[in-house]
């Protein structure tokens, strides 16, 4: 193994090392926002709304992320919608991420015993106040090892931007093996990449499941 | 004034009241007794509609209890609830399950909460738990944080759905002493209860169920001594003859 072509690329891994962290916080962020709304909504007592929600949710996940960036990529052109591809990934990435948020929290908000909302309502609560103070506040702590867990995946997942040419992290490695012809060691240094962000996180899952074990 | 007028309430198949009317005034403190299953905690549930009634009417100062979202909430409000199973908010401190309701319905400042929840602390005889979490205090206290937090609407009546079913023995006697406290208050008062002493002494008015139906209701030192009702009398015969 030979790393020594690496300090003249160490710019460029930490320039796409950026940009794919970049694309997960941001799908992370709308795709939480997203999700939970969604989620809270799969709890709703009207049929109707449960029904529009479900179909979203189990669409995006029952198909692969990759069929969707395509489908989104090449898609939207074809019904005049042009964005950047900038816009096209974090959207997927989004829509992709809210339809498994959602069912996160719906189990999460499912977990919570009925015994909460109706001491909750029989103080006189409405349902917003009901679900804001009382019920999402435990759902949060519940649903937080599976949340972490699936943004770790998201991290890893944003990976797949490279095919629709997003010039993230696995992208630009494309280039920099093209320039080295390391492709072993290339690949090495990407996978280390995402390792430091994804293995602190999944140490914060455990310490944080630990102690309220304990609790 | 709570009144109950010919109230039915199904779950699937099984009919858990059946036709059941109740008459609550002003100031009255009332006991409900009955093996369970006789639909005692329905009927409680169903005056505040954590239940939906099926037929017959539910109406509180006057107005009858409808669909109405709004309504519902007000006499909510206005009327306390106590569980079983305390039903705290675990993620809050004691002061904050007091505080929640007044602060979000009333729009209550921190100048005005403390010295409520302080009063209600001090009713409840635990001010010192004040920054505790539910998981922090014993079964008792719990049930006396939860009475402090159904108070904390200065509602003008009360509902008891079995409050020392789920505790020690030895930890019984401390909520029941709150609850008698409110009873000399005046608070008027719903109590489901398998506490026969308590009944006795605490209530104007005993409220004996079996099957879903009132079956007999009378003034406490008479109900026990003297029951009309032959399943109220085998009812009280085995669970006094435990005690």
């Amino acid at each position: 193994m030979d790393f020594s072509w690496l300090p003249a690329y160490g710019g460029m891994f930490f320039e796409a090392f950026f940009l794919t962290l970049k694309l997960a916080l941001m799908a992370i962020a709308t795709g939480t926002v997203l999700g939970v709304a969604a989620g809270i909504l799969l709890t709703s007592r009207f049929r109707l709304i449960r029904g529009i929600v479900r179909v979203y949710v189990e669409l995006f996940r029952g198909s692969p992320l990759l069929v969707q960036l395509f489908m989104v990529y090449f898609g939207l052109p074809h019904v005049g919608v042009n964005i950047s591809l900038n816009m096209t990934t974090v959207l997927v990435f989004t829509l992709y991420g809210g339809a498994y948020i959602a069912e996160i929290t719906r189990s999460g908000i499912e977990a919570i015993p009925k015994g909460q909302w109706e001491a909750a309502e029989s103080l006189g609560l409405n349902y917003f106040q009901t679900m804001g103070h009382v019920i999402f506040r435990q759902t949060l702590k519940i649903a937080f090892p599976s949340l972490v867990g699936f943004y770790i995946g998201m991290i890893k997942d944003s990976s797949l931007a490279s095919v629709i040419g997003y010039s993230e992290l696995v992208k630009k490695s494309q280039t920099i093996m093209n320039m080295t012809a390391r492709p072993f060691e290339t690949y090495i240094v990407v996978g280390l990449c995402y390792f430091i962000i994804c293995f602190p996180l999944s140490k914060l899952v455990s310490y944080i499941e630990k102690r309220s074990e304990a609790k | 004034m709570i009144e109950v007028k010919d109230i039915c309430k199904s779950f699937g198949n099984l009919q858990v009241l059946k036709k059941v009317s109740l008459t609550v005034n002003n100031g009255d403190v009332v006991a409900v007794i009955g093996p369970s299953g006789s639909g005692k905690s329905t009927m409680l549930r169903c005056i505040n509609r954590l239940e939906v009634i099926d037929g017959g009417s539910i109406s509180v100062d006057g107005a009858e209890i409808n669909g109405n979202d709004k309504q519902i909430r007000k006499i909510r409000q206005n009327m306390g609830m106590v569980f079983q199973s305390f039903n705290l908010f675990p993620h809050l401190t004691v002061y904050d399950n007091i505080a929640l309701a007044p602060r979000l319905i009333h729009r209550k400042k921190k100048e005005e909460l403390d010295p409520l929840v302080d009063e209600l602390l001090q009713k409840v005889g635990l001010r010192d738990k004040k920054d505790s979490f539910p998981a922090q205090l014993s079964g008792g206290q719990q049930q006396r944080i939860a009475i402090a937090r159904a108070l904390a609407m200065k509602p003008n009546y009360m509902l008891f759905d079995e409050p020392t079913s789920a505790l020690d023995p030895e930890l019984i006697g401390e909520v029941l002493v709150v609850i008698r406290q409110l009873a000399l208050e005046g608070m008027t008062m719903i109590i489901v209860t398998h506490e026969m002493n308590f009944a006795r002494d605490t209530a104007d008015r005993v409220v004996m169920m079996d099957g879903g139906q009132i079956i007999e209701e009378g003034a406490p030192d008479r109900l026990f001594q003297d029951p009309e009702n032959e399943r109220t009398r085998a009812f009280l015969h085995s669970v006094i003859g435990r005690q």
